[in-house]
């Protein structure tokens, strides 16, 4: 079944559907959580509450919609309702919540880390921009759709949103890598 | 300063859009080029998944959820309810210490009672009343350690499991959470088993799980990241 089908399920009542579209889907909602700057178990939490919001708010399903558009319109609304809660913390996620060396030497785990930190000193909204585009495999014209943006508004966007992130990559590594320009 | 109009052709490469007139300019463009090594810098961000608990503790919440309150919940809240209002109509002084005292004991007693029940779905709710409870007394926690092992339901196990935690260093709750770890239990519950060791901090126990050649591989990919991020607490 495809994922609209299953939520036209749920919509209908076969709750246990959600399941379904829950293993599908939580993975990729994780992340995105994480890379707007929640620690893994607020980010866990986020990944839920979409669910349950899809439970509750079902009635604003259509049918012909794209399921992957309509739950991150909900993953939005979830981390702004998350956001007037509770001052959003600008900084990351604390220590212990970055994942753990994957073993490519300390140079690189740097590079990371100092990305990491760059990504979360962008404005929200230019930070949401390049985690839908580059992490969560987005296309502009989805992004568009989501944001309710024509798509060449959306690759402008994307251009100042990382030259804004190289600016501040570029400040914290205090111009070393502004030498190497292609990073590798 | 970045290369004007070239905005929306650098946005479409990194899409993948092959666009020649851009790959020329881009050979000769340090601005763009940087951007694009910014954009691969990005992607040595790993993936993170989440905890294979969190796959469980949805379906317990959605089964919560969407199952109709049961009749038997009714008939002991409705219990509950008779005997509080009976007992705070026939005080004539109150002693405000001593209400409280015999509240407390009376969630307990409703708390105990629903852990006993037939359906799944009112454990569950029974052991969210003992998890809410501030204090609860041996007799709680017994209970609950007794779901935790012998529950025919996995999920209800699980949920025990979680409103254990706060008691995992008890002498009892150890004991259940080493038993959970043994071969035939489920994955889930092996999972649970580790998260209640780690808190009773009985990482050497978690650690022996290591030399089981049989260990489900999702519960040693769970065991190995658990004891990393207990190395990073």
């Amino acid at each position: 079944m495809t994922d609209e089908e299953l939520m036209t399920a749920v919509q209908r009542g076969d709750t246990r559907r959600l399941g379904v579209l829950f293993d599908r889907h939580h993975t990729a909602l994780f992340r995105y959580f994480l890379r707007l700057g929640g620690s893994r178990s607020l980010s866990e939490d986020l990944t839920q509450e979409v669910f349950f919001r899809m439970l509750r708010a079902g009635e604003t399903w259509r049918a012909d919609s794209r399921f992957v558009n309509w739950m991150y319109r909900i993953a939005r609304n979830v981390f702004i309702d998350y956001q007037r809660k509770q001052r959003w913390e600008t900084e990351m996620a604390p220590e212990f919540d970055v994942p753990a060396p994957q073993g490519n030497g300390y140079e690189q785990e740097q590079e990371w880390e100092l990305v990491r930190q760059a990504l979360a000193q962008l404005p929200p909204d230019k930070r949401e921009l390049l985690v839908l585009s580059r992490y969560q495999g987005m296309k502009y014209e989805q992004i568009g759709e989501l944001l309710g943006v024509e798509t060449g508004t959306i690759k402008v966007r994307v251009f100042r949103a990382l030259q804004q992130l190289r600016g501040i990559y570029e400040g914290l590594t205090g111009g070393q890598h502004a030498l190497s320009r292609t990073g590798n | 300063m970045p290369c004007r109009g070239r905005e929306t052709e650098l946005a479409e490469h990194l899409e993948g859009v092959a666009n020649p007139e851009f790959a020329a300019h881009l050979a000769q463009c340090p601005d763009c080029q940087a951007l694009l090594g910014m954009w691969q810098r990005m992607g040595g961000w790993a993936d993170e998944a989440p905890d294979a608990g969190l796959a469980v503790r949805f379906r317990q919440r959605l089964n919560n959820e969407t199952k109709p309150m049961g009749r038997g919940w009714m008939r002991w809240a409705g219990v509950a309810a008779a005997i509080v209002v009976s007992f705070f109509a026939g005080r004539t002084t109150t002693d405000v210490s001593d209400l409280r005292q015999e509240v407390r004991g009376l969630r307990e007693v409703v708390a105990l009672a629903l852990l006993e029940q037939q359906s799944a779905s009112e454990r569950l709710r029974g052991i969210r009343y003992s998890a809410a409870l501030e204090k609860p007394d041996e007799e709680v926690i017994a209970a609950l350690t007794r779901t935790l092992r012998t529950d025919s339901s996995v999920d209800v196990r699980l949920a025990a499991a979680d409103a254990l935690r706060r008691y995992a260093r008890t002498e009892t709750v150890k004991q259940a959470a080493r038993e959970l770890l043994t071969e035939n239990e489920s994955p889930m519950v092996q999972v649970a088993g580790i998260d209640l060791l780690l808190a009773a901090r009985e990482r050497g126990r978690v650690e022996q799980m290591r030399t089981n050649l049989n260990l489900d591989e999702n519960v040693r990919k769970y065991l190995e990241r658990a004891l990393q991020q207990e190395n990073w607490e």
